[in-house]
């Protein structure tokens, strides 16, 4: 190989760093007014939009798995919120940080974890099979504390609703809502539930229903492309921050015949609750880009995270604690 | 701004590149025979992988190979490496942890639930801090008394797995304590060190100045043991881009499974990407790419090539990387380094 060749594998940066050498002039300068040639296709990632991970001052801990998503934009959306640095722990790892000990570094845990307690595994078949599993003593003990702790914020988002909904009824109460798009559910404070329904791509019309709580601060109605679901919500047991115009009831996921018999369900996509001595928020808006994109949703997701990691959310869920467990 | 889009994408395409290295493939005949050779594509940037149906893997996969996947501390092209572990799913379920977070599994009961550690965290060990002034600057503690300890107790365990690649190498070379030989035992655990940015002191009892990457180098790797695990259904030679480095890594220490044919000397970093004159003064360094070892009763692995998907859409690093995390899972790996376990730490 000649070594000449190399030279084709030259960065941007490398490249300007040589106009400037050429130039004799400060790199800086020149930066502003020569547009860096283009990199060959994957030469690089692209420059990050934002440090990966961020570099703000609230510590998040951000839990994913069993859901397939946009893993770069959703993370990039992260990486562009000022205020956080955030970490990625996947089940079933991530469920070791319910214990607070393993919590301590962190004020928010961030939960886009749809399905925890589900495992699959590949049969001697081939087949993939699915099963729910409930959570172990410990993690139940260790969840309980850090809610009982009131030492963290949590926010759950989107498809998290879904997390332990037939293995772990206390956690429902956590969030105040269960879903399951693949089966019924039962015994949802003492009720059957068909399948819950999704429906993507959903244009919708929300209004924001608190106008003077943190978490809509300077969040207009807004208007909003994302998937739509039918769950069981506790109305009684929330406070509403924000209501959507789609009719959430069976009759509107026809290609969901699971959901037929659901009940029709709450219009509400956004609230706020304690649980134990713990600020919870859940926001249900978070399929996809369309979502992340939108300049309300990440206003609504950033907000949500600084009042989580807010001394006012802790004194205010310490003095409004709500038994669960 | 002089140059419009079209313009630089036709200055610096990778079909412009091809483009000359069909020329210089008419002239040289070995280049010619090492092009005809797959290379990635190369895509880049993010992805819209929300599509259930677009023939993606499904994330995280569900192969009977547990493996913890732990990044931190130096950006890449996230949802391309993570496509990677994807396509391995029949043989691998894979599990991110980012580092803080990361540090809690070398505690041998919470890696219980894991085969293989698979080790791309720059910079481990290390974290920025903001002085009065609001200038940031690095700093390296030494880990924990339990990370220690947990780390040794897992390494002479000898029950699971390790594979580090790419920059993993830069993980705790500042402060890890010394081990039995009186050097970093964590470098030692890895049998090589780098640093980019800050010199590496006492290894081995020689300082080290910046170690030196250079981008986008085109290389022909060739393998030297055949008979290795890792090395099976990988041709003798292949040629890639990929970052390398110029950095210490114990030729006397480790059993070298391939090499580069892109010899680390100082003078070819002087003008690597960010302009930085990385890995001035250095010693020339070795030319291995890939390697296996023990530590204590475990079998390690470490791997030079993965910077960016240039490295991981081909196929032969993909090969090299799935035999790696196989072979780190196997009985057989774990016997042959238990037969052939290293005091490291202390």
């Amino acid at each position: 190989m000649s070594k000449s060749d190399n030279k084709s594998g030259l960065s941007r940066r490398a490249l300007m760093g040589g106009i400037a050498a050429a130039a004799g002039t400060p790199l800086l300068a020149h930066a502003q007014m020569v547009r860096p040639p283009a990199l060959p296709q994957g030469m690089n990632p692209q420059p990050p939009r934002a440090m990966q991970g961020g570099v703000g001052k609230t510590k998040v801990l951000f839990i994913t798995k069993y859901h397939n998503f946009d893993r770069e934009n959703l993370f990039a959306t992260l990486d562009g919120f000022d205020d956080i640095t955030w970490t990625h722990v996947e089940h079933p790892a991530a469920a070791n940080f319910y214990d607070p000990e393993l919590a301590a570094p962190y004020d928010v845990l961030l939960f886009y974890d749809a399905f925890a307690g589900r495992t699959f595994e590949r049969q001697s078949d081939g087949v993939i099979a699915n099963q729910e599993n409930a959570p172990t003593p410990k993690q139940k003990r260790d969840f309980e504390s850090l809610l009982k702790s009131g030492d963290k914020g949590f926010v759950f988002f989107h498809h998290a609703v879904a997390s332990w909904a037939h293995t772990w009824p206390e956690y429902r109460e956590v969030i105040g809502a269960t879903a399951d798009w693949g089966k019924p559910i039962k015994n949802v404070r003492g009720v059957d539930y068909a399948a819950s329904g999704a429906l993507p791509n959903v244009q919708q019309r929300v209004t924001v229903v608190n106008k003077s709580h943190p978490i809509t601060a300077g969040v207009e109605d807004f208007d909003i492309v994302d998937e739509a679901y039918l769950f069981p919500v506790f109305e009684d047991s929330v406070i509403p921050l924000l209501r959507t115009d789609f009719k959430p009831v069976d009759s509107a996921f026809p290609l969901r015949p699971l959901t037929k018999g659901h009940p029709p369900g709450s219009n509400l996509t956004g609230w706020v609750k304690t649980a134990e001595r713990s600020p919870v928020a859940y926001i249900q808006h978070g399929h996809d880009n369309k979502a992340w994109a939108n300049p309300a949703f990440r206003k609504l997701m950033s907000n949500a995270i600084n009042w989580a990691a807010s001394p006012e959310a802790k004194t205010w869920a310490r003095a409004n604690p709500k038994k669960i467990f | 701004m002089t140059t419009s889009d079209d313009d630089n994408k036709k200055g610096l395409s990778r079909r412009s590149m091809f483009g000359a290295a069909a020329v210089a493939a008419a002239a040289i005949p070995a280049f010619s025979a090492a092009r005809a050779q797959p290379v990635g594509r190369g895509e880049g940037g993010p992805i819209n992988s929300t599509s259930l149906g677009g023939g993606l893997p499904p994330q995280g996969g569900t192969g009977p190979i547990k493996v913890l996947f732990i990044s931190s501390y130096h950006a890449f092209d996230r949802e391309n490496l993570f496509r990677c572990w994807d396509r391995m799913g029949t043989d691998i379920s894979w599990t991110h942890v980012e580092h803080p977070a990361a540090e809690h599994f070398f505690d041998p009961a919470l890696a219980a639930g894991f085969d293989v550690f698979l080790l791309y965290d720059a910079f481990a060990g290390s974290r920025m801090v903001t002085g009065a002034d609001g200038r940031r600057t690095r700093v390296s503690p030494p880990p924990s008394k339990k990370l220690q300890a947990d780390m040794k107790r897992l390494m002479t365990n000898g029950d699971k797995g390790f594979v580090f690649f790419h920059h993993a190498l830069a993980s705790w070379v500042h402060s890890w304590p010394a081990g039995v030989n009186g050097s970093n035992a964590y470098v030692e655990m890895m049998g090589g060190a780098a640093d980019w940015g800050t010199p590496l002191k006492n290894l081995r009892g020689k300082d080290y100045p910046n170690s030196g990457y250079r981008q986008g180098t085109e290389q022909r790797i060739t393998v030297v043991d055949k008979a290795h695990p890792i090395t099976q259904g990988l041709p003798a030679q292949w040629d890639m881009i990929d970052e390398t480095y110029l950095c210490p890594m114990f030729e006397d220490s480790v059993h070298c499974l391939t090499r580069t044919d892109f010899m680390p000397t100082a003078d070819k970093f002087m003008m690597a990407p960010n302009s930085a004159n990385v890995g001035a003064g250095h010693e020339p360094g070795s030319n291995m790419t890939s390697w296996v070892k023990t530590a204590e009763n475990s079998p390690i692995v470490y791997i030079q090539h993965g910077h960016d998907n240039n490295a991981w859409s081909n196929p032969y690093w993909q090969k090299l990387m799935l035999n790696s995390i196989k072979w780190a899972a196997s009985p057989e790996s774990k016997t042959w380094a238990k037969a052939n376990s290293k005091r490291i730490f202390v």
